[in-house]
């Protein structure tokens, strides 16, 4: 419960961003169909290099908040590629399904 | 009775060192204070016992057991300097997050009267007093106070001396300030941060023979 409720306030920490990226890889599936998949997969590669390099920059002291409940960068890092590729691929299965 | 210790910190910055060879130990029921000048590495040294970062060399142990990155044994918490918790939160939900003993919590007004606002509603001086609070009220053993008084009004300073030598007869807390008045006032041992190492302070006078205070 405590567990989920840690990743729920990391989702917030990288909603934008999650919906940003994952729009633009939409659109990009919308009108390339398969021909955007390279796209897609770069879209989201530049994306988390942004969201570190963003979080490093200006959240970095909000790590000491996931380090007191236990959780290394490592955790963190993991658990966000997780929810976001979940979030991602929910999405994009919904582009293809409707195209 | 747990004890935690550090030894052996060697930290750089580049080819800066800041830390050589600190040893350093807290015992629960006892706060611990150090001093130091700007950029001497206070803040670093509490961030390499905490286990956010990594000195070329060191050895945190608890209770004798040694501990790679101390805050995943969740036996250590850390209030940084600045603020801890996402704006977003509500008091209430970072007390539960955190486990905060809500019986003591609740004995400050300044608690009560906030707990259902978010901390970005809140003046940074009231947010960075009740973070402190919840740090403190929290489960783990150790507690690690980087400037504390620092930003906070001194009203809210008075009211936190006692809470932190109130939590301290149970828990061991280190402590580090530019506030000496109120680390001497805090504190059952006092160490002076300098020249990259630390050593023990037992009368004000030495903070003047070595150059602290004038």
């Amino acid at each position: 419960m405590k567990k989920a409720k840690l990743l729920t306030i990391l989702f917030r920490d990288f909603i934008v961003y999650n919906f940003i990226f994952t729009l633009a890889g939409g659109y990009y599936l919308w009108f390339f169909e398969a021909k955007s998949y390279p796209y897609l997969f770069w879209i989201k590669i530049i994306g988390y290099a942004v969201l570190g390099l963003w979080y490093y920059q200006s959240r970095k002291e909000r790590l000491y908040f996931y380090h007191n409940m236990g959780w290394t960068i490592k955790s963190l890092i993991l658990y966000t590629l997780l929810i976001d590729s979940f979030i991602t691929f929910v999405f994009y299965a919904l582009v293809y399904a409707i195209t | 009775m747990q004890l935690l210790e550090i030894d052996s910190v060697n930290f750089k910055y580049g080819d800066r060192s800041i830390l050589s060879n600190v040893y350093l130990k807290v015992s629960v029921g006892e706060a611990v204070g150090f001093l130091g000048r700007n950029g001497c590495g206070k803040s670093t040294l509490l961030k390499v016992i905490f286990g956010s970062l990594k000195g070329e060399n060191q050895s945190v142990r608890i209770d004798g057991v040694y501990h790679a990155t101390p805050f995943e044994s969740g036996q250590v918490m850390f209030m940084p300097q600045e603020g801890l918790f996402p704006g977003f939160l509500t008091i209430r939900k970072a007390c539960e997050l955190y486990q905060a003993d809500f019986q003591r919590m609740q004995k400050h007004p300044e608690v009560l009267g906030y707990l259902d606002f978010k901390f970005d509603q809140l003046s940074g001086g009231i947010s960075k007093f009740i973070e402190t609070l919840i740090v403190l009220y929290s489960p783990a053993p150790f507690i690690l106070l980087d400037e504390p008084f620092s930003f906070i009004a001194p009203v809210l300073v008075e009211r936190l001396i006692p809470t932190i030598k109130e939590v301290a007869k149970y828990k061991g807390v280190l402590l580090t300030d530019h506030q000496y008045k109120s680390i001497l006032a805090t504190t059952d041992r006092l160490y002076l941060l300098r020249n990259q190492s630390i050593r023990p302070v037992t009368e004000v006078q030495e903070l003047r023979d070595m150059g602290y205070i004038s």
